[in-house]
This record gives C-alpha cells, sequence and structure tokens, in this order.
C-alpha cells in the first residue's frame, strides 16, 4: 500500500527530526516563496516570510492534523504572515512596491507572466526542452506533474503498463535535468 | 519490480508519491544523509515547479485573452478590433477565410484555398497561437520591444502613445520585436480580410511580429529595412 511522503514527512517532523523538516522545506519552500511573491511584489520581503513561515511550521507542526493537504495548511501560515505584515506596515506609511525603481520593475515583471518567461532562464529552458521531448515522455510527465495524476491513472489513458509510465517520467526527469544543468 | 531501480528512479518514484511504506522510509533515511541524493532531489523539485509555473503561465494567458481582447476591442482601434476577431476565430480553428501561409522569403503568397486554408490551420502549433495572442497584449510586449526608438517607415508617424504602432492615415500596423524564443524557422502570417499577421525570424535571432492592415508589399519593405 502507497503512503504519502507528506504523511510520512510530517510523523518524523512532530518527532523532532530536522533532516526530515529539511526535505520538507526543499520540496515546498520554491512554491511557498512563489505565492509570496505574487503577493508582496517584493523579493526580499516574500524570501523572508517565507523563512517565518518554516520557522512557524516546525513550531507548530504537532497543530497539524491532516485535515488539509500539507502545502495548504503550509500556504495559508505564509499568507496569514503577509496579511499581519501589511496590517501592521500601513501604520508605518511603508509601501513597499513603490520604495525604489529596482522594486517597481520587480512589481512589473512579477505582475506579467509573459516577462517572467522571458526573463527566466531556467523557464526558458524547460519550456524549450518539453517542446523538443517525444511526445510520450511528455504527456506521462505532464499528466503526472501538471494534472497530478497517479501512475496506475496515466498508464490507463496511456494504455502502457504502468513500469512504462514510471520509466517515461523518469526520463523526462532526466532530461529535463541535463537541460538545465549550470542553472541551478 | 522496484527493487531493480536506481537511486535515481526511485527518487522520481518519492516525488510522485508512488512508493509503499517500507520503500518510503528506507528511502527517506537514504535521502537525510546522501548529499548528493539530496541534490538531485532538490533539481526534480525545481524542474517540476518550473513545468508548473509554465503551465499556469498558459492557463492564465488562454482564460484572460478572451477579456483581453474585449476590453481592446472596445478601447481601440479598427486593427485591434479586426486582430481579435481573427484571433478568437484562430483558437477556434473553424474559419475558413483565416489563411495561414508558409514562405521561405518575404514574398507573401496568394491565397490558397480555404480547403488547403483548413488542413494549414490545424498544423499551427499552440506555441505560435500563443505568441500571437501574446501580440494583441500589446501594453505587455512594449515592455519587451525591441523595435529601434528611432525607425520609422517612409510616409507613416509613430503613434505618439504606443511606440511601435504606425499610421499614414489610410493603413495603420504595429511591429514588435523580440527574441525569437519560440523558435520559429520561417516566416508565417495569416490574413483576414485586410488585416494581417506577419512573423519573420530575422537572420540574428530575433523575431518581427507586424499586425495591421498593411498591403504584403510594404509588409515587404518594413521586414527587409528591419533585417538589415
Amino acid at each position: 500500500m502507497k503512503t504519502s511522503v507528506d504523511e510520512a514527512l510530517v510523523h518524523q517532523i512532530k518527532d523532532g527530526d530536522e533532516d526530515a523538516f529539511e526535505l520538507m522545506v526543499i520540496k515546498y519552500r520554491p512554491r511557498i516563496l512563489a505565492s509570496l511573491l505574487r503577493y508582496t511584489s517584493s523579493r526580499e520581503l516574500s524570501e523572508d516570510l517565507t523563512q517565518q513561515t518554516f520557522l512557524r511550521v516546525w513550531e507548530k507542526i504537532d497543530t497539524f492534523k491532516g485535515n488539509s493537504t500539507l502545502f495548504t495548511w503550509i500556504y495559508s501560515i505564509s499568507i496569514n504572515l503577509a496579511r499581519n505584515y501589511y496590517v501592521s506596515s500601513q501604520g508605518k506609511k511603508t509601501s513597499l512596491t513603490d520604495s525604489n525603481e529596482n522594486l517597481e520593475n520587480e512589481v512589473i515583471d512579477l505582475k506579467n507572466p509573459e516577462n517572467q518567461l522571458l526573463n527566466n532562464e531556467l523557464l526558458l529552458k524547460v519550456n524549450s526542452c518539453l517542446k523538443s521531448m517525444p511526445i510520450d515522455l511528455r504527456t506521462a510527465y505532464s499528466l503526472r506533474v501538471e494534472e497530478q495524476m497517479p501512475y496506475e491513472e496515466i498508464s490507463k489513458i496511456m494504455n502502457v503498463p504502468i513500469g512504462t509510465v514510471r520509466s517515461r517520467i523518469f526520463r523526462a526527469r532526466e532530461i529535463l535535468t541535463k537541460e538545465i544543468e549550470g542553472i541551478l | 519490480m522496484n527493487s531493480k531501480l536506481n537511486q535515481d528512479e526511485l527518487l522520481s518514484l518519492f516525488l510522485d508519491n508512488e512508493m509503499d511504506h517500507n520503500q518510503l522510509n528506507k528511502f527517506l533515511e537514504e535521502l537525510k544523509t546522501n548529499s548528493t541524493l539530496k541534490e538531485k532531489y532538490k533539481t526534480y523539485v525545481e524542474i517540476d515547479n518550473a513545468v508548473n509555473s509554465l503551465s499556469q503561465m498558459n492557463q492564465r494567458k488562454r482564460s484572460n485573452i478572451f477579456h483581453i481582447l474585449k476590453y481592446r476591442a472596445q478601447k481601440h482601434s479598427k486593427i485591434v478590433s479586426a486582430l481579435a476577431a481573427t484571433i478568437i476565430l484562430s483558437i477556434g480553428i473553424v474559419s475558413t477565410n483565416i489563411i495561414e501561409f508558409k514562405s521561405n522569403n518575404y514574398l507573401i503568397a496568394d491565397a490558397v484555398s480555404s480547403v488547403e486554408a483548413q488542413t494549414q490551420f490545424e498544423l499551427v502549433n499552440d506555441e505560435l497561437i500563443q505568441h500571437v495572442i501574446y501580440l494583441t497584449m500589446s501594453d505587455l510586449a512594449m515592455k519587451n520591444d525591441l523595435v529601434n526608438p528611432n525607425w520609422l517607415p517612409v510616409g507613416f508617424v509613430r503613434n505618439p502613445k504606443k511606440l511601435n504602432e504606425f499610421t499614414n492615415g489610410d493603413k495603420a500596423f504595429a511591429v514588435h520585436i523580440e527574441k525569437n524564443y519560440i523558435n520559429l524557422d520561417q516566416p508565417k502570417y495569416w490574413v483576414n480580410d485586410d488585416d494581417v499577421i506577419y512573423l519573420h525570424p530575422l537572420k540574428d535571432g530575433r523575431l518581427v511580429s507586424i499586425v495591421g492592415n498593411i498591403r504584403p508589399d510594404l509588409a515587404n519593405k518594413v521586414l527587409i529595412s528591419l533585417d538589415k
């Protein structure tokens, strides 16, 4: 029987396992940071809030009951921290979105997904690589990563054994990994 | 089945929640202590997130486009209005009066038959459609525009509010230049009545896009001028 990675991580983190916590941070930090960037339009603030979020997660993990997904729970913590920040910063009459020109440029970029695409080397490489990838690999990988489908469902859709699905998804990841070498 | 998999293959299974309980716990312990494997884990996570970001961008672009086109059609010129109709029809791939051509040089071919046009149109790739949609969002496109601000086609004046738009009173068109990120290797264009969307890759790796109600010979001159 399959076990959720998040369940296993949460269980270990609740036991005080810092290594498990690190694996969880690696998994969710990019998504939380990206969400906060959209919310705050400031990279510096988003980095700071992301750090605070995971500190809070470590402190409050015992209160996570599994009523939502782990990501949703972490996300709600991050958004609450961001809201609290803005409530407290309103009194100081600070505006993070117009404090300087660089930040303003960043805001423009963040509000414009197309600019992000054009300016982000990683996205460009990944996008280009996906387009040239064999269709069988791309389809299996997309169904898994974009649609969050389990292998069994993908195998039915593509009419191939589960082992083939596993192999195709792995090969897609390897091709993408090779493509982005040196960027990360 | 999984016992013969290498560490990276197991990592892929791990990311996809496809391990059983024992396998997962064993792998977690390995992942905690194996720094090489941990680095690979970070890479896989970044890639998965990048793919999701791209997917979300495309979804946003598609969901926003009808709103944007409607807004611009109400707000702006005949060109935009005509273009909006073109794009909306082209997304549906239903129109026989929207024609895509391929050409190996600047010359724009005469219209092909509607049957052929329909076939050709189905060959238009998704990325190209997205680029044309992007062009309609000219307020955004302007921010990445590589058009030389001193460049001015003979007989035309520049729209002071939109620096990549030109008009001579009768004809009007917009030029957009950017990196050829869609890797278009041949010129392509669409025609809808008097309006044209013309895409042409330059030798230096940039992509020129022209939209407006300009004649093919004028489009040729514009492209030749820009490709110098």
